[in-house]
């Protein structure tokens, strides 16, 4: 078994709403001076019943292209590892 | 033709589905039939509405998950072949995700769902959808979303305004969408998404007709 | 082998156990166990409040409909189906999740009577907004009502906000839903008819909110953080798709029953429907759908997860039921069927785990609870008028109320609601009612919540007498005819008499104004256990009231329409500063008695009013409450953002003290504006009802402006008093943000 870790976040160049709101969140929680910025991303999961690490991550990449990311506005990137 | 045929797509968690359909119906009195998001083709209309709500809960992204629904790929050969094609709100999401238009949409600027009337100005009237409004008219529709915040990049909005191609303006951002942006339209003209509401503005008890006239244009244009 | 330290922690008394072992004439298994700790809990079994809730009026003006998980009225053919609950111990947890899933329990109450919901509103109170925590509770409910409400295509069209330290650590969160169907197309809670299907429809069981039941809504709240683990997580998307799936398998006309597995998930659906079909039933635990591992049979059988529900289906028609669900992608099991013996028996993989007569399980305890009258009445029932000062500055005072959180515009709340959808919105939030119309008539229904616990506080039944009074006043503002009632009754601790006795009064109170008004009670709910450390929150007997417009095009909305109408104040202003939001803001005082209540002289002021909107003879009607005259007229200047009209006010004539003439909360009052022409005949009707009517300035131009021979009270801008009053909530939320 594989396990993907999927990380998706807004491109640097676009705006994130979420992102602001928590920075300033923090910072009003006493984090003014520590904290540069904020971006709010998602993580998925994904168990794969397959062993072949490499078509698994071929696998991965086209999930991030087709359905998982918006092109448009996010980067992916992702992890495998072996699990029970 | 006596009246135009409608089809109004039904995704899992569409809510403005009825909406549509009772106004192109019992408001603008024309066929209407709800076409199930699980159909693989698009047969006999005149017009594609992709309603607003929340299809698949809106869950991993607004529209993604919809836009790999089976009917998609019909709707996605209907537009090709000059077909007319009206996303509104979450259908607007959709027709992004698609690919149908260009661009992506961001969360509210202020992170809040937001729910009012709000004021948009006519930029193009040449269109199958505002060819009955006048020159810049200032329309009064509602809004109601949480992921407006239309966003594109530089040479995109460049092309957007070379080709005419953005069909209204908010008159006060509400949510911080690019260029003001309320709705646009594809380059070849039959594929509009907008965020308001037309539906919502279609009769005089609910405050404003304003949105009426795209239903109608709609109609006048294929007439 | 069950000890007395198993059925404690469930929450069963030893009497309780005792009468169990002599029903079932053995020890239970712990399966049973913790079904009759379920149906006998206060939050599903109402142990302590049945007694007391007979007395409620079952019939009014509108012929009423009790059903079993919710009531309503019939309008013609259409059957109006309303409820509101509380979920308020959830949404102090959690409150994004509480919040969402008490509007999703409401609403499943509302379709799995057969009616398609139509509208939401809710009632929620909260502690002072100084306090970061609840600061993060209104935030919170507010962000789960419009993750909920806004996903599954229901406008939340109103509601009623307070806020008070009564509410420290228990925050209040009471979710009102209304659905229409016609009358024939109504659907029952139960099952009957022996070889028929028991169907377990909707999302998959996991161990959501066990002991939730039980244990979260019977103890008094201090340990939040630890009870986290049970709280529940609403799935707006998954409930949208039941709410078409259900709606369209009752169009076949193949269900007899169904009911939502609500408090005390599949225990309370199994048992009930049982009962109340005068039936048994006879299911198989294993064929379940599950969402975790390992689950314990009496997990499944409290579990509360959202989005499930039971029906009851023909013999030989689950195939059509199970067609109607897979469209949706959603769960349709058999589990079960009905049998002729009055018995609940479930198996685990064809092991016998329960056999319990039905209506054993249902039929709680009742208790009739002692009462006695709390020993704070007497301290603060006393309020010596003269030693209030009167303010030197009316514009501050007033600034300041419109500022109060209480007062204060709640757009920030309903911005984000979407209260449109449907298209059936007539008037807007931020009137005094909320309309919205009946496609297909030329009527429409306007709905409230309403109650000031203040009040109820200082006089619980007089208090609760005013909640009807204000709700229906309200309505008629609206033009609208008050037709039924559904209560939230949310007070302390039972056990403790002086909660009791409030509890007791409050009941009396909505009793008698419903009887007097004629507006049945058609549904309702009850909440204990609503204390902090420093005692009971307020008693708060939330009102939701719906009434009947029978013309659309005779709506009436709160805000002046034209410069030059005239200003007409209905009913009587006395000298009264108790329970006022004045006395506690300015004075910082909460003390002397409710508001004096004449109900005949309030349902002259309304009929008068009722009477001048269906004449087509006012442009505006607004009731005066929290802040008095100064505040809604106020409110009747700045409440239309789109055009703001101003006033001058300068015939008051009262023989009363300056404050109490601008800022008392005088009961029975309603502002009208109207056209010059138009008087006489107000006057008439006025007349004829014996209402007491007086002209007292005009509307136009940019400013409100109070005087008293001569005297300027009051003048502001009205661009100062909307900024004050519209951006005041947005404000405090930010502030520390």
């Amino acid at each position: 078994m594989l396990k993907a870790k999927v990380y998706v976040n807004l491109k640097n160049t676009v705006v994130d709403p979420q992102g602001l709101a928590t920075k300033n969140a923090l910072k009003s929680l006493n984090y003014e001076r520590e904290i540069e910025e904020v971006r709010v991303g998602k993580l998925i999961d994904i168990r794969l019943d397959m062993s072949d690490r490499k078509k698994a991550e071929q696998m991965i990449d086209e999930m991030c292209k087709k359905l998982l990311s918006n092109p448009t506005i996010e980067d992916y990137s992702f992890t495998l590892e072996e699990v029970e | 033709m006596e009246f135009l045929r409608f089809g109004v797509v039904v995704f899992p968690g569409s809510n403005c589905d009825h909406d549509c359909f009772y106004v192109l119906n019992n408001v603008l009195k024309q066929d209407v039939k709800y076409i199930w998001h699980k159909e693989i083709e698009v047969r006999d209309v005149d017009c594609i509405v992709l309603p607003g709500g929340f299809s698949y809960g809106d869950y991993l992204r607004t529209g993604a998950i919809a836009r790999f629904s089976p009917i998609m790929q019909g709707v996605i050969d209907f537009a090709n072949k000059g077909g007319l094609v009206i996303g509104i709100c979450n259908g607007f999401q959709i027709l992004l995700e698609a690919g149908l238009l260009p661009g992506a949409m961001l969360r509210n600027k202020n992170v809040h769902f937001i729910c009012k009337h709000v004021h948009i100005k006519l930029l193009n009237k040449n269109t199958p959808f505002t060819n009955l409004y006048k020159k810049d008219e200032v329309l009064k529709i509602p809004i109601a979303h949480n992921e407006g915040n239309y966003y594109i990049d530089e040479k995109g909005l460049k092309t957007l305004k070379e080709n005419n191609q953005i069909v209204f303006q908010y008159c006060a951002n509400p949510n911080g969408a690019a260029d003001n942006i309320a709705g646009i339209i594809n380059k070849e003209g039959n594929v509009l998404g907008m965020m308001p509401h037309p539906e919502r503005s279609s009769e005089k008890e609910l405050g404003s007709q304003d949105g009426l006239f795209i239903f109608k244009s709609i109609v006048e244009w294929v007439k | 082998m069950i000890t007395s330290e198993t059925y404690r922690s469930l929450g069963l008394t030893d009497k309780e156990y005792q009468k169990i072992l002599s029903l079932l004439k053995r020890e239970p298994t712990v399966t049973e166990l913790a079904m009759f700790a379920a149906e006998w809990s206060e939050h599903c079994g109402y142990v302590s409040s049945r007694n007391l809730l007979k007395i409620l009026p079952k019939t009014g003006k509108y012929k009423t409909l009790i059903g079993e998980d919710s009531g309503g009225i019939f309008v013609d053919d259409i059957a109006i189906i309303f409820k509101m609950e509380s979920h308020n111990h959830p949404s102090q947890v959690e409150p994004k999740q509480g919040a969402a899933t008490g509007v999703g329990g409401i609403i499943r109450d509302i379709f799995t009577a057969g009616a398609r919901p139509i509208a939401s509103l809710n009632s929620l109170r909260f502690g002072s907004l100084s306090e970061p925590y609840n600061k993060y509770l209104l935030q919170g409910v507010v962000d789960g009502i419009q993750f909920y409400g806004n996903c599954l295509g229901v406008p939340t069209i109103g509601g009623e906000i307070y806020f008070d330290e009564s509410y420290n650590g228990n925050c209040l969160v009471n979710a009102m839903s209304i659905g229409i169907a016609k009358k024939n197309e109504l659907a029952k809670a139960c099952a009957f008819g022996e070889g028929n299907s028991i169907m377990y429809v909707g999302a998959s069981t996991g161990r959501d909110g066990i002991g939730g039941c039980s244990v979260l809504a019977s103890h008094e709240f201090s340990e939040g953080d630890a009870k986290r683990p049970t709280v529940q997580i609403g799935d707006p998307f998954m409930e949208k798709c039941l709410i078409e799936a259900t709606l369209e398998i009752l169009s076949t006309g193949y269900v007899l029953g169904i009911k939502d597995m609500g408090a005390a998930g599949l225990t309370c659906a199994v048992s009930e429907m049982a009962s109340d079909g005068e039936s048994g039933i006879d299911m198989e635990l294993c064929n379940i759908p599950l969402r975790e591992k390992h689950m314990e049979p009496w997990e499944i059988m409290v579990s509360e997860s959202q989005a499930r529900m039971l029906v009851c289906v023909k013999a030989g028609k689950e195939k059509a039921i199970k067609n109607i669900f897979s469209k949706w992608d959603l769960n349709a099991v058999t589990i079960g069927k009905v049998i002729k013996d009055k018995m609940v028996r479930i198996w685990d993989n064809g092991k016998i785990l329960v056999e319990v007569k039905a209506d054993i399980l249902t039929k709680a305890p009742i208790y009739d609870m002692p009462y006695k009258k709390p020993e704070y009445m007497k301290k603060i029932n006393n309020l010596d008028i003269d030693v209030v000062h009167e303010p030197s500055d009316y514009n501050i005072v007033l600034l300041n109320l419109l500022k109060s959180p209480s007062i204060a515009s709640k757009e920030w709340v309903y911005e984000q609601y979407d209260h449109m959808i449907q298209l059936n919105t007539v008037v807007l939030p931020g009137s005094d009612a909320a309309v919205i119309r009946l496609k297909g008539t030329n009527k429409a229904i306007a709905a409230t919540t309403d109650c000031n616990s203040r009040y109820c506080y200082l006089n619980p039944y007089r208090g609760a007498q005013i909640a009807v009074a204000e709700a229906a006043r309200n309505l008629v503002c609206s033009g609208a005819e008050p037709a039924s009632v559904t209560d939230c009754l949310n007070f302390g601790n039972p056990k403790k008499p002086d909660r009791y006795w409030q509890f007791k009064n409050c009941v009396q109170g909505i009793t008698d104004a419903c009887e007097f008004f004629d507006v049945s009670v058609a549904s309702g709910n009850v909440s204990f256990y609503n204390e902090n450390p420093a005692g009971a929150v307020y008693p708060t007997p939330a009102i939701g009231m719906i009434g009947i417009i029978d013309d659309i095009n005779k709506v009436c909305t709160q805000y002046f329409k034209n410069e030059d109408d005239l200003i007409i104040l209905l009913g009587i202003s006395l000298e009264e500063l108790g329970g006022s939001e004045y006395l506690k803001l300015v004075h910082e005082l909460v003390r002397g008695d409710a508001p004096e209540l004449d109900l005949k002289m309030e349902r002259a002021v309304q009929l008068t009013t009722l009477e001048a909107i269906r004449d087509g003879l006012v442009n505006s009607a607004h009731d005066l409450s929290e802040g008095g005259l100064a505040v809604g007229l106020a409110e009747c200047c700045m409440s239309n953002k789109e055009k703001l009209i101003g006033a001058v006010v300068d015939n008051l004539n009262f023989d009363i003290r300056t404050d109490a003439l601008l800022f008392g909360e005088s009961q029975s009052r309603i502002i009208l504006s109207c056209a010059e022409k138009s008087l006489n005949q107000i006057k008439k009707i006025a007349k004829k009802h014996k209402t007491s009517l007086q002209v007292i300035g005009s509307t136009g131009g940019n400013r409100f402006i109070v005087s008293n021979n001569d005297n300027k009270l009051i003048d502001l801008s009205l661009e100062k008093l909307q900024d004050t009053w519209s951006n005041a909530l947005r404000r405090d939320i930010d502030s520390s943000n």
